[in-house]
């Protein structure tokens, strides 16, 4: 290495080069400044599809997180903290998918069990049927 | 100068503060990177999802997003990344539990499908049931008809084979019964034998006699006024039990048979002309109906 570079205004290329590892390194570790708008309307999309789904019959405590979830993030993204607020939208859109997965299950379920009422009445009919004879 | 690369980076006091500040930095984010809390739970309930032969095939992209989001979970942090490493944990979680409920819901309406076969098979089993029940009553019901026919036609047969006997009898059918009337060439006059040509119809009252056993005959004898009346009533007494042992030789039981002499008080012609006292002279024989109890063929 030349030794005019230690009178050089900048540093040698390799100590530049560590220290933009540390400035990205540490810039990594900070928020950063752009409100999260698409997490928080997927969020609200997905709370919205659950309410539609009338998970809150069949997973109302799914549906009432994922709701908290998204309260806590527009807070968040009004002070600012946005990644913590990207973070909070996409753990409540999650949520209401969850609310609204659990909302189909049970639903089907519950057809099932009406069916099998069904298939009992008609075993029954069935059976009185045959004994009449 | 030829001193080495390394002894002139790190001679310098601004690369040392470089470095200093480096390792600082570095030293803020803390030590060795480890998974997450939480991220060894959620993988053991990816596994389990995986494992359940029920679901793990009933929701394949829920359950690939799950798994990439559990990898994702999973990836070792440092301390200082604590509240992502918490973020990755819950979506990896609450990923895990849709595909769990994705899956939960195919089953039911996989199920359902099942269902709604037996019900489809139940009911055709219900209709093919009423149906077999259905056509087994119409084979008794018509098995019924043809018996009834069959009866019927019996009872027919019956009808017309006494008929048959009864117009062979040259018998009439009255109230008392069938009354057959033996001509006075029965008997030679003034005797009580049964003469051997006569045979031919007294065997027929034989052959009626013996294919109706429940039935009783009295034989009633008759004669015209010629002579006086108690021999009259003693001739046709005598003709009268003359017939009854006829038939009783020929296997007809005596019980069943009555011989009574009416003499001339039954005429049934003029007895002033010689025909009418030809008529006059006979044997009746009354073969009474069958009591009227039983509703046989007969």
């Amino acid at each position: 290495m030349p030794e005019n570079s230690r009178t050089h205004a900048g540093l040698r290329p390799g100590v530049v080069a560590g220290l933009a590892g540390a400035i990205l390194l540490a810039a990594g570790c900070a928020s950063t400044p752009v409100a999260p708008t698409q997490s928080l309307d997927a969020a609200k999309v997905a709370i919205t599809n659950a309410e539609r789904a009338n998970a809150g019959r069949y997973a109302g405590a799914e549906l009432g997180e994922a709701r908290q979830k998204l309260a806590l993030a527009d807070d968040a993204a009004e002070k600012e903290e946005m990644l913590e607020a990207e973070q909070l939208a996409e753990e409540a859109r999650v949520e209401a998918e969850l609310a609204t997965a659990r909302t189909e299950a049970a639903k089907a379920v519950a057809v099932n069990k009406e069916m099998g009422r069904g298939a009992d009445a008609l075993t029954e009919e069935m059976q009185r049927a045959g004994e009449q004879r | 100068m030829n001193t080495p690369v390394i002894r002139n980076r790190f001679s310098s006091r601004k690369a040392l503060a470089a470095a200093g500040a480096l390792t600082l930095a570095l030293a803020g984010c803390a030590a060795a990177p480890v998974s997450p809390q939480g991220s060894a739970d959620v993988r053991t309930k990816l596994t389990r999802l995986q494992a359940d032969p029920e679901l793990a095939g009933r929701a394949p992209a829920a359950i690939k997003e799950a798994e990439v989001a559990v990898r994702t979970a999973e990836e070792p942090l440092t301390s200082k990344d604590d509240a992502l490493g918490a973020h990755r944990v819950y979506m990896a979680d609450r990923k895990v539990d849709i595909a769990a409920a994705r899956a939960s819901t195919r089953y039911a309406e996989d199920q359902r499908a099942r269902l709604g076969e037996e019900r489809s098979r139940a009911r055709l089993d219900a209709r093919t049931q009423e149906a077999d029940l259905a056509r087994d009553d119409a084979i008794v019901a018509r098995g019924e008809a043809a018996a009834a026919q069959a009866l019927t036609s019996y009872a027919e047969q019956q009808a017309e084979e006494m008929q048959r006997q009864i117009d062979a009898l040259q018998a009439e059918a009255t109230d008392r019964g069938l009354v057959l009337t033996l001509a006075d060439v029965l008997f030679a006059t003034g005797k009580s034998d049964v003469k051997i040509g006569a045979a031919s119809n007294l065997n027929k009252l034989v052959g009626f006699l013996n294919q109706y056993p429940d039935r009783k005959a009295l034989i009633e004898g008759h004669t015209d006024n010629v002579g006086s009346a108690s021999s009259n009533e003693g001739l046709s007494q005598r003709r009268a039990d003359s017939v009854k042992s006829y038939l009783m030789q020929q296997g007809i039981g005596s019980e069943r048979l009555v011989a009574s002499g009416k003499g001339e008080s039954q005429p049934i012609a003029n007895n002033d002309s010689t025909s009418g006292r030809q008529q006059n002279r006979r044997v009746v024989v009354v073969i009474e109906n069958p009591p009227p109890s039983t509703a046989s063929a007969e």
